[in-house]
C-alpha cells in the first residue's frame, strides 16, 4: 500500500508538469463553463418571456460534458503511464525495485485518478454557484449521485487506459487502443442491444453510457456500481498481467 | 553473494545465455567481459529479478531469484545499462522517490551520504534534465548505492564518463567491493584488470573463461614476448637473434625495434643482450611485453566462435 | 519460512474439493441445459420457467467459481496441467486472468439479477408510491409480469425492477419482444405492442396503458378475484355479444373475457328476474323500448345497488317514435339523464352524422382517453339535469359547440339539416354520462349511441377502451387505488438573475477559470526552466 502511494504521488506531481494535463483541465473547465453559462442564459431568456423551464442541473452542465470529455482525455492522460517508463528505461528500475507489479499498476492509475479528481474539485464551483441561482436550490442528493457516477466512470476508464498503457510500448498505440475501447463501450455497444433483442440484456449491460446516465439522474442501482467497479478491477488486473507478461515475453 | 546455476534465457527461439554457472562472494568484485550481444545485460537482468530465466536459477544475497524475488530486490543495488532517470525530477526528488520505494528509515541522511560518495551534493536540487551525461551516470549510481545493498550489480558503470570521473567511479566501486559483492560488466579490459578480483569472459551466451586477471593472463600465455631496440641501423639484427637458442618468432618492426618470443621459464634475455653487444650494436632497450588481456579476450572469443 | 510453506501445502491438499464442486456443477448444468432445451422447443411447458433459469445460472456460476477457487489455491496444479516448463508463465497468466474474469462475470450476473436501487433525489423520483409498496407487500402468491414491448423503455424497466425489489421475491418480470417471440404473444393473446400481462397462478390481468397506477390496480384485481359476471339484455333487437361482424359485440366480449369477466345473456321477459350475481347489466342498442314490466325489474335491481349500462339508439333512427319508453322516463326522473328524441349533427367531420368526442369529463371511465377521440355514428343527445340529494351525474363525453341535436328527421333526409333554436338541442351535445347513487351505490351509464361499441369500429381510436372502461366502472372494477406521490419539487431560476449576472458568470467560467489553468501551466514550465 505504501508503495502504491509512493508511485501515485510521484505520478500525481508529474501531471502538474505535463502540458497534456493542463490541456485536459483547460478543456474540461472550458466546456463545462460554456455549457453552464449558455444553458443559464437560455433558461433566463425563457423565464423573461414568461415560460418557466427547468433550470440547468449539475448533471447537464458539468457532469455529462465532463464525462464526454473524458472519452478523449482519459486516453491522453493514461497513454504514457507505463509506455513512457518502458521507453525511457525507468521501467527496469521499477521492476527491479522491491515493488509488486500490482502496486506499480495501481499506483500509476491512482496518480492519474487523483489528478483528475483535482480537476473535478475545481468544477464543483459550478454546482455551488448554481445552487445560489436556483430557487429553492438544486437537488443536492442528485448532484452527489451525479458526481459519484462521474467518479466511478472515470475510475473505470482510467483503469482501461492504464491497462493499454502497460500493454503497448508506443504511447500512440496505447492512446488509440484506449480510445477505440471507449467508443465501443460508450456508443457502439448500444446498437447490438437494439438490433439483437435476444442479447439486448447482455449488450445493454455493457453500455457504459446507460449506466452513467441512469446514475446521473439520481437512481443508483447496484448493477451500475458493480459494473463500473468491475471495469476498474478488470483494467487494473489486465494491466498487472500485462506487466508480468512483459517480464518473460 | 551471488550463486548462479545453469542460467539459460531464451528470447523466443533465440538463446541469449546458455547454462551459466558462476559465483561471486562477499568482498569480491567480479567483472563480466564480453563482446556486444554476449548476454551480459541479460544475465544481470535475471539476477536483479527483472525477468525470470527460462531454465536454471540463482541465489542472490542468500535468496532465490524466482521464489523470493522481493527479498532479492530489497538487497540488490542495480544500475541498468540505460540509466533509469526521470528528467522532470530533481536529483534529490529522484533519490527520495527511490528511498521511499525501498522504505528507508532515514532517507535524508542516506541521500546526503550517497550524494557525497558520488560527488553530486552541489547539484542535489537541480533537475535531472539539466545534467550532463556523466552526472546522470553518477545519479544512477547513487540510486544503486542508496540503500547500502549487499549486492551491487552495475551494467557498464563507467560508460560515458570523462577520465577523471572514470578513476573516481572505479575508486568508489573498489571501496564498496571491500565489504560487499559487486558484479559489473564492461567492454574496457583495462578496467576489468584494474578493478576486478575476478573476470568472467562471456561470448555468445557462454562463459569461456573465468579467473583472476593475473591468472588468466598467465594461464593463457604460451610464450613471453620481448622487444629489442638498438641505436642506428638494425639490419641483420633479426637474423642474428634468430640464431640464438630459445628465441622464436623474430620480427623486425617498422619503428626499428625487433620483436621476439621465447618459452616461459627459459629466459633468453641475458644471452640476447650479450650477443647484440658483441655484434657491435648499441643496445638501447630490452623490454618484456606482457600478452595483454585484449589479446586474450580476442583469442578466446575468436576460438569459441570457431568452435561454434 | 518452512512453516509458511507447510501451511500453504495444507490448503492445497483441499483444492481438489473445489474441482469436485465444479465437476458436480458441470453435470447439473448439463442436465438443466437439456431441460432448458426441451422447454425452449416447446416440448414441455414449465409453470415457472424462472426457477429453471436461476438454477441454470447458479450451476454455471458454480463451475466457474469452483475452477477459479482451485486456480487461486493451487495455480501450479493448473499450470502443470496445461503445459510443461516452457509455457509455464504464459499459462499461469492466462489461468489467473481467466479465473479473475470468471469471478467478475459471476459478480456482475448477480448484480444484474439483483434489482437494488438507491434513490438519490430529494423528491424521490425513483421511489415507488407507498400504495404500490403496500400492494406488493400484500402479495401472497408470486406474480409474474410479462412485458410485451418491441422497444424496451427504460422507465418501464426501472419501474418493474423497483417493484421486483420491493416484493420479497413475489413479483418478477420479463421483457418479451412480440416480433421475435410471436408464440408467446399468441399464448397471452397480445393484440397490441406495449402490453403487460400479469400472471398469478392461472389468472391473468392485461394492462395496455402501463404505468405505476395501472400496474398496481391490475395487481389489486388479481389479488381480489371473485366472479365478475355481466349480463347482456336480449329480446329487443339488441347487439349480441356472441355475434361477430358489423353489428356484433364479439370484440367487446373477448376483451372482457380477457379481463376475467363472465359474459351471459339475459331475456328479462322469459326469466322475469335479474340474477343476484349480476355485477352489471348491459342493454346494447334495443330496437324497441323495454316494457314497463322489464323496466320494473331493472328499477328494483338498481335500488339494490346494481349497475346498468344503456347504449341507446335514437327512436328517429329505429323508427320507434310512437312507443313510450318507461326506462327513459325513469332515467330522466331518477337519474337526471334525459334521452332526447333527436339525431346529433356534428360538423367536425364531413359525415355530419358521425359525432366525435371533443371533450371528456373528469371521471375514471375517461381518464386514459384524454388524448384519444371516440366516434359515435348516428347518436342521440342527452340532457343532464341538476344533481339531486343522492344522485350525482357526470358528463363523460361531449361534442364541439357547433354540433346540435336535430329533431326533424326530414331535414336530415333532405340532406340540409339546420339548427332550429326552438326545437333542437344546442351544442355542445352530451353523448355519454354516468350517474351514481351515493346511498345505494347503484351506477347508471348512458350512451346516446350503441354502434360505437360494435365490432365495426371497436378498434377505432378510443372506442373499445371507452366501453371497456365503462363496463369496469359499472362492475365496480375501476381503479382501486390512486397513488399518492411525493410532490416533485419545482425548481426555477431565481428572479434576481439578469443579463449582468450572466455576463459576470460568463467572464468567470468561460474566461477567468480556464485562463488561470493556462497561467498555472505556463508558470510551472517557467519555474522548471529557471531552476538549474
Ligand atoms: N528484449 C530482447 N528481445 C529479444 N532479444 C534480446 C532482447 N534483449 C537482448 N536480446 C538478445 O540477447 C542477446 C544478448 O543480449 P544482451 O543485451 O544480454 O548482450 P550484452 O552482452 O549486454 O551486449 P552489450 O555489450 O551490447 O550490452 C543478444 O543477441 C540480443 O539480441
Ligand atoms: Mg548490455
Amino acid at each position: 500500500m505504501r508503495n502504491v502511494w509512493t508511485i501515485a504521488s510521484r505520478e500525481y506531481r508529474h501531471y502538474f508538469l505535463s502540458p497534456v494535463a493542463y490541456i485536459v483541465a483547460f478543456l474540461i473547465l472550458m466546456l463545462a463553463g460554456i455549457l453552464f453559462v449558455f444553458q443559464l442564459k437560455s433558461v433566463q431568456d425563457m423565464t423573461y418571456q414568461g415560460y418557466y423551464p427547468n433550470p440547468p442541473t449539475a448533471a447537464n452542465s458539468v457532469i455529462y460534458p465532463t464525462a464526454f470529455m473524458m472519452l478523449f482525455a482519459a486516453p491522453a492522460l493514461t497513454m504514457r503511464l507505463l509506455s513512457e517508463e518502458q521507453r525511457s528505461g525507468t521501467l527496469e528500475l521499477l521492476l527491479t525495485a522491491p515493488l509488486k507489479d500490482w502496486e506499480l499498476v495501481v499506483g500509476k492509475w491512482l496518480g492519474a485518478f487523483m489528478y483528475i479528481l483535482t480537476v473535478y474539485v475545481i468544477t464543483l464551483i459550478i454546482p455551488i454557484v448554481l445552487n445560489r441561482l436556483v430557487v429553492p436550490g438544486i437537488d443536492i442528493k442528485a448532484t452527489v449521485a451525479g458526481y459519484l457516477a462521474l467518479i466511478l466512470f472515470t475510475a473505470a476508464f482510467l483503469a482501461i487506459g492504464t491497462a493499454f498503457s502497460s500493454m503497448f510500448n508506443n504511447q500512440f498505440a496505447a492512446f488509440f487502443a484506449t480510445l477505440i475501447t471507449f467508443v465501443l463501450l460508450w456508443w457502439v455497444v448500444g446498437w447490438p442491444a437494439n438490433l439483437i433483442p435476444a442479447a439486448s440484456g447482455f449488450f445493454g449491460y455493457l453500455h457504459a453510457y446507460a449506466h452513467l446516465t441512469s446514475m446521473m439522474q439520481g437512481a443508483i442501482a447496484l448493477k451500475d456500481l458493480v459494473y463500473f467497479l468491475s471495469l476498474t478491477a478488470v483494467g487494473l488486473f489486465v494491466g498487472t498481467v500485462a506487466i508480468e507478461i512483459r517480464r518473460w515475453q | 553473494m551471488i550463486r548462479a546455476t545453469g542460467l539459460t534465457k531464451d528470447y523466443g527461439s533465440r538463446r541469449a545465455i546458455e547454462n551459466l554457472t558462476f559465483e561471486a562472494n562477499q568482498g569480491e568484485i567480479v567483472g563480466f567481459l564480453g563482446p556486444n550481444g554476449a548476454g551480459k545485460t541479460t544475465t544481470m537482468r535475471i539476477l536483479t529479478g527483472y525477468m525470470p530465466p527460462t531454465y536454471g536459477t540463482a541465489q542472490v544475497a542468500g535468496f532465490d531469484i524466482i521464489e523470493e524475488s522481493m527479498e532479492v530486490r530489497r538487497r540488490v543495488g542495480y544500475l541498468p545499462e540505460t540509466v533509469p532517470l526521470y528528467p522532470d525530477m530533481t536529483v534529490y526528488g529522484y533519490l527520495k522517490f527511490m528511498a521511499d520505494l525501498r522504505h528507508l528509515p532515514d532517507p535524508d541522511d542516506m541521500i546526503d551520504e550517497t550524494l557525497e560518495i558520488v560527488g553530486m551534493t552541489e547539484r542535489a536540487d537541480g533537475y535531472i534534465s539539466n545534467l550532463s551525461k556523466g552526472m546522470r551516470q553518477r545519479v544512477g549510481l547513487a540510486q544503486a548505492l542508496l540503500h547500502k545493498p549487499e549486492v551491487l550489480i552495475l551494467d557498464e558503470p563507467t560508460i560515458g564518463l570523462d577520465p577523471a570521473q572514470v578513476v573516481e567511479v572505479r575508486n568508489i566501486i573498489r571501496e564498496i567491493g571491500k565489504q560487499r559483492t559487486v558484479l559489473l560488466s564492461t567492454h574496457i579490459l583495462s578496467e576489468a584488470q584494474q578493478v576486478c578480483d575476478r573476470v568472467l569472459i562471456l561470448n555468445r551466451g557462454r562463459i569461456v573463461a573465468e579467473d583472476t586477471p593475473e591468472n588468466l593472463q598467465a594461464r593463457l600465455m604460451g610464450a613471453e614476448r620481448a622487444i629489442l631496440t638498438v641505436k642506428g641501423d638494425a639490419d641483420g639484427l633479426a637474423a642474428l637473434l634468430a640464431q640464438i637458442k630459445g628465441v622464436k618468432n623474430v620480427q623486425a618492426r617498422p619503428d626499428g625495434g625487433v620483436e621476439f618470443q621465447f618459452a616461459p621459464g627459459m629466459d633468453v634475455r641475458p644471452e640476447v643482450a650479450r650477443q647484440t653487444i658483441q655484434a657491435g650494436y648499441d643496445l638501447l632497450e630490452l623490454r618484456l611485453m606482457g600478452l595483454s588481456l585484449e589479446e586474450i579476450f580476442l583469442e578466446l572469443t575468436r576460438d569459441s566462435k570457431i568452435s561454434k | 519460512m518452512a512453516k509458511k510453506r507447510s501451511r500453504k501445502n495444507t490448503i492445497k491438499q483441499y483444492a481438489y474439493i473445489a474441482l469436485i464442486v465444479s465437476g458436480l456443477a458441470l453435470v447439473a448444468s448439463a442436465v438443466l441445459g437439456l431441460f432448458k432445451l426441451v422447454v425452449f422447443l416447446d416440448l414441455y411447458t414449465l409453470p415457472n420457467e424462472q426457477w429453471l433459469n436461476n438454477s441454470l445460472y447458479i450451476s454455471l456460476g458454480l463451475i466457474f467459481i469452483g475452477l477459479a477457487v482451485y486456480a487461486l489455491i493451487n495455480p501450479e496444479g493448473v499450470r502443470d496441467f496445461f503445459s510443461g516448463r516452457q509455457g509455464r508463465y504464459g499459462s499461469n497468466a492466462v489461468i489467473t486472468l481467466a479465473a479473475f474474469l470468471a469471478i467478475v462475470l459471476v459478480v456482475n450476473m448477480w448484480a444484474y439479477a439483483t434489482p437494488k436501487t438507491w434513490d438519490f433525489t430529494e423528491d424521490l423520483q425513483h421511489t415507488l408510491a407507498p400504495e404500490t409498496i403496500d400492494a406488493l407487500r400484500m402479495l401472497r402468491e408470486p406474480v409474474r409480469a410479462i412485458a410485451f414491448y418491441t422497444q424496451e423503455p427504460a422507465q418501464i424497466r426501472e419501474l418493474l425492477e423497483n417493484m421486483q425489489s420491493n416484493s420479497n421475491g413475489k413479483f418478477e418480470f420479463e421483457f418479451v419482444n412480440p416480433d421475435v417471440n410471436p408464440t408467446r404473444a399468441l399464448e397471452y393473446e397480445i393484440t397490441s405492442d406495449r402490453t403487460i400481462v400479469l400472471v398469478m397462478g392461472d389468472r391473468r390481468e392485461t394492462i395496455t396503458y402501463a404505468n405505476e397506477q395501472a400496474i398496481v390496480n391490475a395487481l389489486m384485481r388479481l389479488m381480489n378475484p371473485g366472479e365478475r359476471i355481466v349480463y347482456f339484455v336480449t329480446g329487443h333487437g339488441e347487439h349480441s355479444p356472441d355475434q361477430s361482424g358489423e353489428t356484433g359485440l364479439s370484440r367487446l366480449s373477448t376483451t372482457l373475457t380477457a379481463k376475467n369477466y363472465t359474459i351471459r345473456t339475459l331475456n328479462l321477459l322469459a326469466e322475469n328476474r335479474i340474477p343476484g350475481d349480476a355485477q352489471a347489466i348491459i342493454i346494447a342498442g334495443p330496437a324497441q323500448p323495454l316494457s314497463p314490466e322489464e323496466t320494473r325489474l331493472i328499477i328494483e335491481y338498481l335500488d339494490q345497488g346494481g349497475s346498468l349500462i344503456l347504449l341507446s339508439e335514437s327512436p328517429l333512427f329505429t323508427g320507434a317514435t310512437d312507443r313510450p319508453d318507461p326506462l327513459a322516463a325513469h332515467l330522466a326522473t331518477n337519474w337526471n339523464i334525459r334521452l332526447n328524441n333527436d339525431i346529433v349533427i356534428d360538423p367536425s367531420l364531413d359525415q355530419v352524422l358521425i359525432a366525435v368526442s371533443a371533450s371528456y369529463g373528469d371521471h375514471a371511465i375517461v381518464q386514459n382517453l384524454q388524448t384519444t377521440n371516440t366516434y359515435y355514428p348516428i347518436a342521440r343527445s342527452l340532457t343532464i339535469g341538476s344533481d339531486s340529494a343522492d344522485v350525482q351525474t357526470t358528463v363523460l363525453v361531449s361534442t364541439v359547440n357547433r354540433a346540435w341535436g336535430e329533431s326533424n328527421l326530414d331535414e336530415i333526409n333532405q340532406g340540409y339539416p339546420q339548427f332550429n333554436a326552438g326545437t333542437d338541442v344546442a351544442g355542445p351535445i352530451v353523448l355519454a354520462a354516468v350517474s351514481e347513487n351515493m346511498t345505494t351505490g347503484a351506477r347508471v351509464i348512458v350512451f346516446g349511441d350503441s354502434d360505437f361499441a360494435t365490432d365495426s369500429i371497436f378498434d377505432v381510436y378510443g372506442n373499445g377502451n371507452l366501453i371497456t372502461n365503462a363496463v369496469d366502472y359499472a362492475a365496480g372494477q375501476e381503479d382501486y387505488i390512486t397513488l399518492t406521490r411525493a410532490e416533485r419539487v419545482t425548481r426555477q431560476l431565481s428572479d434576481d438573475i439578469n443579463q449582468g449576472t450572466i455576463l459576470m458568470l460568463g467572464a468567470t467560467f468561460i474566461c477567468l477559470i480556464p485562463l488561470l489553468i493556462v497561467i498555472g501551466g505556463i508558470a510551472s514550465w517557467l519555474m522548471r526552466r529557471a531552476q538549474g
